[in-house]
C-alpha cells in the first residue's frame, strides 16, 4: 500500500486517542475500585460489629448471606460468607462454604482507620446499620484473600460476646460499577474515536488542500507559461510562507528563463547587420580580388559567413522556440513534393550512400514550409553526415489515421545508448561525425524537435539496434 | 538604373549604395520611413530597396503609402528572418520580392536586376546558352537540355551573372533556398550532372563546357563574347 500522509495522519490521531483513552480508563478504574473497597470495608466493618453483638444463630429466618448480599447490593448470596464464634470456642454459626472458601491461618489482617467508619459517609440505605457504629473496643479488622482466582474482602470485629466474621466477593461487589463502567464506554468510545476520526480526515484534508493547490499549479507550468502565481487565500501561516517561497522561485525562474531565451535572441538579432556587412565587404573585397589565391581565400570567408549566418538563424530560432513565439506562417505544403525534393538532393550529395524512399502520394499539412524544410533537411542532412561510406538512408512517409508518419533511417557506426541520449540537447555532436563540416552545429535535431512541437506534432528517436538511427516525424494530416 | 534604398542602418546602407554603385545603379539613400515615402512618391526609380524594420514609420508603411499612390515600381523588402509575418504580409501588399538579413549583395542586385527588367529579360543568353524562363527551358547549340528544377534554377543563377563568380554557399543560398544546411557536396554534384547533360547532345566547339570551375572559389558561366 502507498504510504500517504492522510492515511498516517488519520491513523496516528486514532492511536493517540485510544492510547489516552485508555489512561484515563485504567487510571479512573483504579480510583474507582480504591473507592469502592473502601466502602466495602466500611460496610462489612457494620455488619461485622452487628454479628459481633447477637447470636446471629438464634435468629430467624436463617437467611443472613441473602440479607447482606440485599444490603450490599450483589447478586447473589453464594457471594457472601458470615462466620460468628463465640470467645475461645467454635463457632457458633458459619456459612456452608465458609470453610472451602476463606483461608484462614494466611489472612494478613488490618486495623480498619476509624474515619473510614464514619456512618455519615454511608450510603443512606446503611440506616439499620449506621444505627449499630462499631464501638471504641470493638476494634474493626480487614483483609483480602484470593479464592478460585477471585478476590475476596473480609472485615472481622471481636466483640465482647462473639467475633464476627463477613467475607465477600469483590468481583461481584463490583459487578454494578463494571456494568455502568462498560455503559459509558460503550457510548464514549465510539463516539470519541468517530469525533477524532473526522478532526483528523477534516484537518489532513485542509492540510492537503495547500498542498493539492500547489501540486495542481506546478504541474500545469510549462516553460511557455511561468507568468501564473499562486494566490493565497485564508492558508495557515505555515502553507502561506510555503506558497510565498514557491511564487518567489517561479519569479526568479521566469526572469532568468526569459532573460536566457532574449539573450540569445537579442544576439542573434543583433548579429545580423555585422554579418551584412562582413559578408558585404568581402564580396566586395573578393570581386575586386586581382589574383586567384586572395580571390579563393576570400571566397572560404564568405563560406565561413555563411555558416555563421546559419547558427545565428537557428539560434535566433531556437530563441523565439523557448519563448514560445515561433511564429508559424501557416498554408498548405505539399509534403509529398517536399520530400521528394529534399530526396533528391540527398541522392545528389550522398552519391556513395543508397538512399531510398519511400512517399505516399498527396500528403499534405499545414503549415509554415520553410520551417518544415528546415527540420526535414535538418533530419535529412544528419542522416547524411552520419552515414558511413556505403551506408543506407531510408525516408518513407506515409498517413496513419489523420496523422503524417515520416521516418528517417540511416545505418551508422556504433552508437552508444549514452549518446543516444543526448541526441537532442543544444550543439551535442556525435563523436565520429565524418568531418568538420560547413553547419555541423549541433543545433539540427533540437531545433527540429522544436519546430515539429510547433506544428502540434512531435519527433522521436526510436529504439533501435546500435547501427541504426530511426528519427520518427508526426504531423498532422490535411 | 535608378535605385532608391530606405535603411535607417548605416553601414549597410552604405554597403548596399557602394555594391550596387559599382554594378552600375545610382542609388539613393533614405534613413527613415518618411524621408523614403517622401522620396518615393516625388522620384522616378526603377526599383526600391525597403528595409521593413525602420524607426518611426516602419517599411511595410511606407510600401503601403507607395501602392496607395498608384506608384508601381518593384520593391524588394529586407527582413530579419523572425520577421517572417512581415514578409509574407509585404507581399501580400504589393513588394515583388524579399531578402532576408544577412543577405549577398551580389544577391541583391541580381534580384534587382530581374525585377526591373523581368518583362524583357525572359530569355537568358551565355554563348551557346539559351535560357528560356517562362517556359524553365534551356536550349545548348540549339539542343534541349533536360535539367531537373535545381539544375534549371543553378544554371539560370550563374547565367543572370554571367562571368560573376560564386561560392557552393552563395549557389547553396539561392537555389536551395537559405535553410539548406551546406554541409553537402550536393552543389558539386548538381553541376556535374549539368556539365554531363550538355556534354552529351553537344558537337564540335560545344563540346566545352559554359561552366567553368574556378579553384578554390567557385562557378562562373562564360559571359558571351
Amino acid at each position: 500500500m502507498k504510504r500517504s500522509f492522510r492515511s498516517r495522519l488519520f491513523l496516528s490521531v486514532i492511536a493517540s486517542v485510544m492510547v489516552v483513552l485508555g489512561i484515563v480508563i485504567a487510571t479512573a478504574w483504579v480510583r474507582v475500585v480504591g473507592l469502592e473497597t473502601a466502602r466495602l470495608h466500611a460496610r462489612l466493618c457494620s455488619e461485622a460489629t452487628r454479628i459481633a453483638r447477637e447470636n446471629i444463630s438464634l435468629r430467624e429466618p436463617q437467611d443472613i448471606e441473602g440479607d447482606i448480599a440485599r444490603k450490599l447490593r450483589m447478586g447473589a448470596s453464594a457471594y457472601v460468607l458470615v462466620q460468628q464464634t463465640a470467645p475461645h470456642s467454635q463457632a457458633l454459626y458459619q456459612s456452608a462454604r465458609w470453610d472451602q472458601t476463606v483461608p484462614q491461618e494466611t489472612v494478613a489482617w488490618q486495623q480498619m482507620p476509624e474515619t473510614a467508619l464514619d456512618p455519615a459517609a454511608q450510603d443512606p440505605q446503611q440506616t439499620e446499620s449506621a444505627a449499630t457504629p462499631p464501638r471504641a473496643a470493638e476494634r474493626c479488622e480487614v483483609a483480602s484473600f484470593m479464592h478460585d482466582y477471585q478476590v475476596w474482602q473480609m472485615a472481622r470485629v471481636a466483640g465482647r460476646a462473639f467475633t464476627g466474621q463477613v467475607a465477600a466477593n469483590l468481583e461481584a461487589s463490583q459487578s454494578e460499577i463494571k456494568d455502568a463502567m462498560w455503559g459509558v464506554l460503550g457510548f464514549v468510545l465510539p463516539v470519541s474515536l468517530l469525533l477524532s476520526g473526522i478532526a483528523a480526515w477534516v484537518l489532513s484534508a485542509s492540510l492537503i488542500r495547500p498542498v493539492q493547490r500547489l501540486r495542481t499549479a506546478m504541474r500545469s507550468m510549462t516553460p511557455l507559461d511561468l507568468r501564473a502565481r499562486l494566490e493565497v487565500h485564508g492558508e495557515d501561516q505555515e502553507f502561506k510562507e510555503l506558497i510565498t517561497a514557491y511564487n518567489t522561485m517561479l519569479e526568479r525562474l521566469e526572469r532568468s528563463f526569459h532573460q536566457a531565451s532574449r539573450f540569445s535572441g537579442d544576439a542573434a538579432h543583433e548579429l545580423k547587420t555585422p554579418l551584412t556587412v562582413l559578408r558585404g565587404n568581402i564580396e566586395r573585397l573578393r570581386r575586386n580580388a586581382q589574383d586567384a589565391q586572395a580571390h579563393a581565400q576570400l571566397s572560404d570567408l564568405l563560406d565561413e559567413v555563411s555558416r555563421l549566418s546559419a547558427i545565428t538563424r537557428k539560434l535566433l530560432l531556437l530563441s523565439q522556440a523557448d519563448a514560445g513565439k515561433l511564429e508559424l506562417q501557416s498554408e498548405e505544403v505539399d509534403l509529398t513534393q517536399l520530400l521528394q525534393e529534399l530526396v533528391e538532393d540527398a541522392r545528389m550529395a550522398g552519391a556513395n550512400k543508397a538512399v531510398q524512399s519511400d512517399i505516399a502520394a498527396a500528403l499534405k499539412t499545414v503549415g509554415d514550409l520553410l520551417l518544415l524544410r528546415q527540420m526535414f533537411n535538418n533530419l535529412i542532412s544528419n542522416a547524411l553526415r552520419y552515414t558511413p561510406e556505403l551506408g543506407r538512408i531510408q525516408l518513407n512517409a506515409s498517413v496513419v489515421g489523420d496523422r503524417v508518419a515520416v521516418k528517417v533511417f540511416n545505418t551508422c557506426s556504433p552508437i552508444p545508448s549514452a549518446t543516444r541520449a543526448r541526441f537532442f540537447e543544444r550543439f551535442f555532436r556525435g563523436e565520429d561525425a565524418q568531418a568538420y563540416t560547413t553547419d555541423g552545429s549541433g543545433l539540427g535535431l533540437c531545433l527540429a524537435l522544436e519546430i515539429a512541437i510547433a506544428h502540434q506534432g512531435n519527433l522521436v528517436l526510436l529504439p533501435s539496434a546500435d547501427t541504426e538511427v530511426v528519427l520518427v516525424v508526426d504531423l498532422p494530416a490535411k | 538604373m535608378r535605385i532608391l534604398l530606405v535603411e535607417d542602418e548605416p553601414r549597410i546602407a552604405d554597403l548596399i549604395s557602394d555594391g550596387l554603385g559599382a554594378r552600375g545603379m545610382s542609388v539613393t539613400h533614405a534613413i527613415n520611413g518618411h524621408i523614403g515615402f517622401e522620396r518615393a512618391s516625388n522620384g522616378a526609380f526603377d526599383a526600391i530597396v525597403l528595409d521593413i524594420m525602420l524607426p518611426g514609420r516602419d517599411g511595410l508603411s511606407v510600401l503601403q503609402g507607395i501602392r496607395s499612390q498608384g506608384i508601381s515600381t518593384p520593391v524588394i523588402l529586407l527582413t530579419a528572418r523572425n520577421e517572417l509575418g512581415d514578409r509574407i504580409q509585404g507581399l501580400d501588399m504589393g513588394a515583388d520580392d524579399y531578402l532576408a538579413k544577412p543577405f549577398y549583395v551580389e544577391e541583391l542586385s541580381a534580384r534587382i536586376h530581374a525585377l526591373a527588367r523581368r518583362d524583357r529579360q525572359s530569355m537568358l543568353e551565355a554563348g551557346a546558352l539559351r535560357l528560356d524562363r517562362v517556359n524553365r527551358k534551356a536550349t545548348w547549340g540549339g539542343q534541349t537540355l533536360d535539367l531537373t528544377t535545381r539544375e534549371f534554377s543553378l544554371l539560370e543563377y550563374l547565367t543572370r551573372s554571367a562571368g560573376e563568380i560564386f561560392t557552393r554557399a552563395q549557389i547553396l543560398e539561392h537555389v536551395w533556398g537559405y535553410d539548406f544546411d551546406p554541409a553537402t557536396n550536393v552543389v558539386d554534384v548538381c553541376i556535374k550532372r549539368i556539365r554531363e547533360k550538355i556534354a552529351d547532345g553537344a558537337q564540335g566547339d560545344n563540346k566545352v563546357s559554359p561552366i567553368e570551375t574556378i579553384r578554390g572559389s567557385g562557378y562562373r558561366v562564360k559571359a558571351s563574347p
